[in-house]
């Protein structure tokens, strides 16, 4: 152990110039060849949302569609609330599960690919979705649709927000918190 | 952005690297790269070898971006990332030379061999002249006169560390050579 901190310590003493910038080039080059592609990645997101559907369409009905299962579900607990409210949720729970389950199942550099354009891919994945809610659904009104969008945009961005964006948002919020 | 990054500790611009800043990869470069090549160097890896390691160490850095955790100080991230990948280098390399090692001496001739194939002599000189000539030399020496290193080290007044690396990397180099063919 000791050993360990005489080694570290002759590792930050040393105060030598930057080594080649050739060899940041070829690291460079390395990074770019297994960055992984946002076409790969846009593809596996709408598999995981069609997964996250089916598993939200179980417990939330979404403009009146279920899936195996009367009744209202969670529905019946956010009317309660509001209809606002309930719109607004079941939004921001059906996309938070997607965006959940892809910061799961991505790995580290696809879902920063997917935070990098998260505006851009919340806001397909929600207008994919309100537009086959519109085919499928009786309920469809655009007030409720536009309820449903914000609720849904909410949500999906919640649930991508890093760490520090969390302390940061939380920061703003009520101010730095003291230790 | 870049610029504000240059006033970055390294913890913050690990976690801006964490969070997607491909930029703060090269301010941490900038500024660490010289300390991962002389810790390299001290430990006696030749220039080449070194740089092949910094390129490891920061391809890990960046790789590894995720697990970093800021309660520890950057450098010291850097330092056990650099440990570890030295000791992984240099036991490839043991593994690589003492392959090569085995595979020479079970041959009837001690000629070079590649995958188990005996090369006679022309075939061996054929292989060593895609070397540089001092890697032939010592190749040739080695393989084909049948010298020991301490003799071989006297001859060309090397050190035996420096020509038992010179033996390994150009082995490395024909197995690489071999296998793309």
């Amino acid at each position: 152990m000791k050993d360990v901190k005489k080694d570290f310590e002759s590792f930050s003493s040393v105060s030598e110039e930057a080594a080649s910038s050739a060899v940041l080039g070829r690291i460079k080059n390395q990074i770019a060849v297994s960055a992984p592609k946002m076409r790969n990645v846009a593809v596996k997101l709408g598999l995981i949302h069609l997964a996250s559907s089916f598993l939200t369409l179980l417990a939330c009905p979404q403009f009146g569609l279920r899936l195996f299962f009367k009744g209202h579900g969670l529905m019946h607990y956010f009317m309660q609330i509001s209809e606002t409210f309930c719109y607004a949720f079941c939004g921001a729970f059906y996309l938070a599960g997607t965006f959940v389950i892809a910061r799961m199942a991505l790995n580290y550099d696809e879902w920063l690919l997917v935070k990098k354009s998260r505006t851009l891919m919340i806001g397909s994945v929600a207008m994919i979705s309100l537009g086959v809610f519109t085919m499928l659904s009786q309920e469809m009104s655009w007030e409720l649709a536009l309820i449903w969008l914000f609720g849904a945009t909410l949500g999906g961005e919640f649930v991508s927000l890093s760490r520090n964006e969390w302390r940061s948002f939380k920061e703003n919020l009520f101010g730095p918190s003291v230790k | 952005m870049k610029n504000n990054l240059q006033d970055l500790s390294d913890e913050n611009l690990l976690i801006a690297l964490a969070e997607g800043d491909e930029a703060a990869l090269d301010v941490l470069y900038l500024r660490h790269s010289g300390r991962v090549l002389a810790y390299a160097l001290k430990r006696g890896l030749a220039k080449d070898r070194a740089e092949d390691l910094l390129q490891i160490v920061f391809m890990q850095v960046f790789r590894k971006k995720h697990l970093y955790d800021p309660k520890h100080r950057g450098l010291a991230w850097i330092y056990v990332i650099t440990r570890s990948e030295l000791k992984d280098y240099r036991n490839r390399e043991i593994k690589d030379f003492v392959e090569w090692e085995d595979s020479l001496s079970q041959t009837p001739d001690n000629s070079p061999i590649l995958e188990g194939q005996v090369v006679d002599s022309q075939e061996a000189e054929a292989l060593l002249a895609e070397l540089k000539p001092r890697e032939q030399e010592v190749l040739r020496m080695k393989y084909l006169e049948d010298l020991e290193y301490d003799e071989i080290a006297a001859r060309l007044n090397e050190s035996e560390s420096n020509l038992r690396q010179i033996v390994s990397r150009s082995l490395r180099f024909l197995r690489g050579r071999h296998e793309r063919r």
